[in-house]
């Protein structure tokens, strides 16, 4: 469960994230979308306890971020956007090393990182040093080394960074399993799509407030629009992008010819 | 044992395994990751060679002068400095790895745990060079008058622990300037830092035959109060005192000392230890970055004088792309622009104090050896010194991984890109300090001797730019720079300095007339443009035929 109350982050006289409240019920795989710079970075850094709020408070897996952020950590998975591993150790050293910074056991770790490997299909580099991986395999440690641990709330950032068609329907669906099974799933994305087909419920940001909080089939009517892309673009103030970028394009075509 | 102390300490002692395994075996892969282990080994162990070089030599420098307590006071007091440069140069890096912020900081690890962690990890590296620096002066010190056979068994241990105090109140500032201040800010102070140990390893040319003279001169006994502002002179008493035979200034200072350690410890154990995790989770979101990245505008239009001869000298885009590229990097980038301008301090302190001291001499009339007082050779040094930091700080910069860009984008002749990089920092750096140098000399000696000596140190100055350029294996933005990297750069220059004494036998031999003048300046140019030819082929035959980035 995720309860924000008048959450609120400031950097100087920039406010990042402004008065957010909102709840998340266990078992809900919450989409957390906004334009870029719209505070959704801001708020998983201060939900997962890296960095603290301005003002207001949060409750994470019934433990107060400012109080008991220790046992926070305890019980939450991040996935960053920035998919950063240590990349000189290989997938098995990284996650080891995860595990136990959890304080797991080694047989439970071993069988653990092996399951992992084995449903990402990485079984055969798991002993190969990460600096040789692509990014999609980067990012399915990423992934692991934020699940490995079985935590009751798992923020995602971005999680399908890189992945290819088969893995991402895989998170998607282990997602949705992790869910039905009374987990808490906070994912941010830009993917408007998948957000769509997977998430329970959406909340949009903007200059880092609350403008729209529901499910999607709520804030299509709300809205008049038939699609998440078109109910974004009404929300956010984006719906001449099409004439934008005709604009553009002409004047960038024909700048492009005088050129050449 | 360690469980329980570590658990009353509020550290954990599992997470602490781990983390410190995961830090030694990464900076032991992270030269491997470059691909260069098979053709040497790592920056860490070439540094050790020369920090063991330097204490041999300075204690050897002593030795046969300095009674015990005086030897250890200047072996620690160099080793303490060298000690404190080398953390702030490379091994704050172990402090603060991006990387930790997205990987570690939303794990449930106690903020002294982590800091715990990165301290010690930074403490084994502490003790590697020390060792390195301190373990010739241990052996060595046996042979000073009134030593015995116990003085490395005290002096050895007695020094790691000085170094790791000097490393630990780097520390103190680190922490202390990451609570106030941005990434970038801070990045900067660190570059200033820099500077003092530039000031530090060169002066040490100055200082070491000075130290030895002053030596001789205090005899044996040196027991001013002043001593207690001196922190390597309270580690030095220690030393006296567990020889047995400090006097009751050494137990004042041997106090001195362990009260500093304690304090140090407590202080990183109370204040910094607490809040670590926090800092540097906020490092990257300070105020100061996000109005920084506010206030910086795009502006391709309005070229200023330089650029505009540039396009007319250059005349194709490769060689402008290379122009405006390092123009805007000395502009902008502060991990550029901080370690090269600084560089230009000392030769022109070096010039200011000869003017003061009435020690300019005009080098066609007194063409004795060494008559300038190494002048010339200070000003072509400190040119290669600053070409050669920024050709290296291009060839491993931090955004080193943007040099996609070049391997993607359709250059005919990527060696005409260094021909852009090349003018950029002759029209940017060089011109305008040759200009200035030309002036003070001129108001010094006849104008047309000054006039002719400053284009002679402009021509050795771009050759020094040729040697450099073509001396280096990646250029640019071709690689992760490695651990110990900075510091083997300094050692380097440390060591080929003595050869730039070549520029007082170039003087005597072409300064007697003005033919013999003019023929120099033609060989000067000569080899400077044969250099620059085979630099443009090495950089277009890396670059066109290399088959990854």
């Amino acid at each position: 469960m995720i309860d924000l109350q008048n959450l609120t982050r400031t950097f100087g006289d920039l406010v990042a994230v402004d008065d957010v409240s909102f709840r998340v019920p266990a078992g809900q795989i919450c989409g957390y979308l906004g334009p870029n710079g719209a505070g959704k970075t801001t708020t998983v850094k201060m939900l997962t306890g890296m960095i603290r709020p301005t003002s207001g408070r949060a409750i994470v897996a019934d433990y107060d971020i400012l109080t008991d952020s220790l046992e926070v950590k305890r019980r939450i998975g991040y996935v960053p956007e920035s998919g950063a591993v240590y990349q000189s150790l290989t997938p098995f050293e990284y996650l080891q090393f995860v595990g136990q910074l959890y304080g797991m056991d080694d047989a439970n770790l071993s069988r653990r990182i092996e399951e992992f490997c084995g449903f990402f299909q990485i079984s055969d580099n798991i002993h190969q040093r990460m600096t040789e991986f692509s990014k999609g395999m980067k990012q399915k440690v990423v992934i692991a080394s934020a699940m490995i641990h079985n935590p009751q709330v798992i923020f995602l950032d971005e999680p399908l960074n890189g992945l290819d068609a088969n893995a991402a329907a895989s998170l998607k669906e282990l997602l949705r399993n992790l869910a039905d099974d009374g987990k808490t799933i906070f994912y941010c994305s830009h993917i408007l799509e998948v957000v769509e087909s997977l998430c329970d419920r959406v909340v949009i940001l903007d200059k880092g407030t609350v403008v729209a909080d529901g499910s999607v089939g709520d804030l299509k009517e709300m809205t008049k629009r038939s699609s998440l892309e078109g109910v974004f673009r009404k929300l956010t103030h984006a719906e001449d992008l099409g004439e934008v970028a005709k604009a553009f394009s002409k004047s960038f075509t024909q700048g492009g010819r005088r050129q050449g | 044992m360690m469980r329980p102390l570590s658990h009353i300490l509020g550290i954990d002692w599992d997470q602490l395994k781990a983390l410190l395994a995961v830090s030694i075996r990464m900076d032991f892969r992270e030269h491997r990751r470059t691909g260069r282990a098979r053709r040497g080994m790592a920056p860490i162990f070439r540094t050790m060679i020369f920090y063991a070089i330097m204490g041999g030599f300075l204690a050897a420098s002593l030795v046969s002068k300095a009674s015990p307590f005086l030897f250890s006071l200047l072996t620690l007091a160099y080793s303490n400095a060298m000690m404190a440069f080398a953390v702030i140069l490379e091994f704050g890096n172990i402090l603060l790895i991006p990387d930790d912020i997205d990987i570690l900081t939303h794990r449930p690890i106690r903020s002294r745990t982590l800091f715990f962690a990165k301290m010690l990890n930074l403490l084994f590296y502490v003790f590697l060079m020390s060792t390195a620096l301190c373990l010739m002066p241990s052996l060595l010190g046996i042979l000073l008058r009134g030593s015995s056979g116990m003085f490395p068994l005290v002096f050895y241990p007695v020094a790691i622990v000085a170094n790791f105090a000097s490393a630990s109140f780097v520390v103190l500032i680190y922490t202390g300037l990451m609570r106030k201040m941005s990434h970038e800010r801070f990045k900067d102070v660190l570059a200033y830092l820099q500077i003092g140990f530039t000031f530090v390893l060169f002066l040490s040319y100055q200082m070491l035959p000075r130290m030895s003279e002053g030596v001789s001169r205090l005899g044996a006994d040196v027991s001013a109060p002043w001593l207690y502002g001196v922190p390597p002179a309270w580690f030095a008493g220690g030393v006296q005192v567990l020889l047995g035979k400090g006097r009751t200034l050494d137990a004042g200072l041997a106090t001195m000392a362990v009260a500093a350690t304690l304090i140090l410890a407590l202080l990183a154990f109370r204040r910094i230890s607490l809040q670590y995790t926090h800092h540097i989770a906020t490092l990257q979101t300070s105020v100061s970055s996000v109005k920084d990245n506010q206030n910086r505008k795009v502006s391709l239009a309005g070229d200023d004088l330089a650029t505009r001869i540039a396009r007319r000298i250059l005349r194709c885009p490769e060689a402008m792309i290379g122009f405006r590229w390092t123009s805007q990097m000395l502009k902008r980038d502060r991990s550029v622009k901080m370690g090269v301008y600084p560089v230009f301090g000392f030769p022109l302190a070096f010039v200011a104090l000869a003017i003061i001291n009435g020690e300019i001499v005009d080098p066609f009339m007194d063409v004795s050896f060494f008559s300038d007082n190494g002048m010339s050779t200070m000003v072509v040094f400190f040119i290669f010194f600053m070409i050669y930091f920024f050709i290296k700080g291009l060839e491993s910069h931090r955004e080193w991984e943007a040099a996609w860009v070049l391997y993607t984008a359709p250059l005919r002749s990527p060696g005409r890109l260094y021909r852009g990089v090349r003018l950029a920092v002759l029209f940017r750096l060089m011109l305008p300090f040759y200009v200035l140098l030309g002036i003070l000399y001129c108001t010094q000696i006849p104008l047309g001797h000054g006039i002719k000596h400053t284009v002679t140190l402009l021509l050795s100055g771009l050759v020094a730019f040729s040697v450099v350029s073509l001396a280096v294996k990646e250029f640019p933005f071709s690689r992760k720079r490695e651990k110990g990297e900075r510091m083997q750069r300094f050692a380097f220059l440390f060591f080929v300095m003595p050869f730039f004494v070549f520029t007082l036998f170039l003087q005597r031999v072409a300064y007697r007339d003005s033919g013999a003048w003019w023929m120099m300046q033609a060989g000067i140019i000569l080899l400077f443009v044969t250099m620059e030819s085979m630099i443009v082929k090495k950089i277009d035959g890396r670059l066109l035929n290399k088959e990854s980035y």
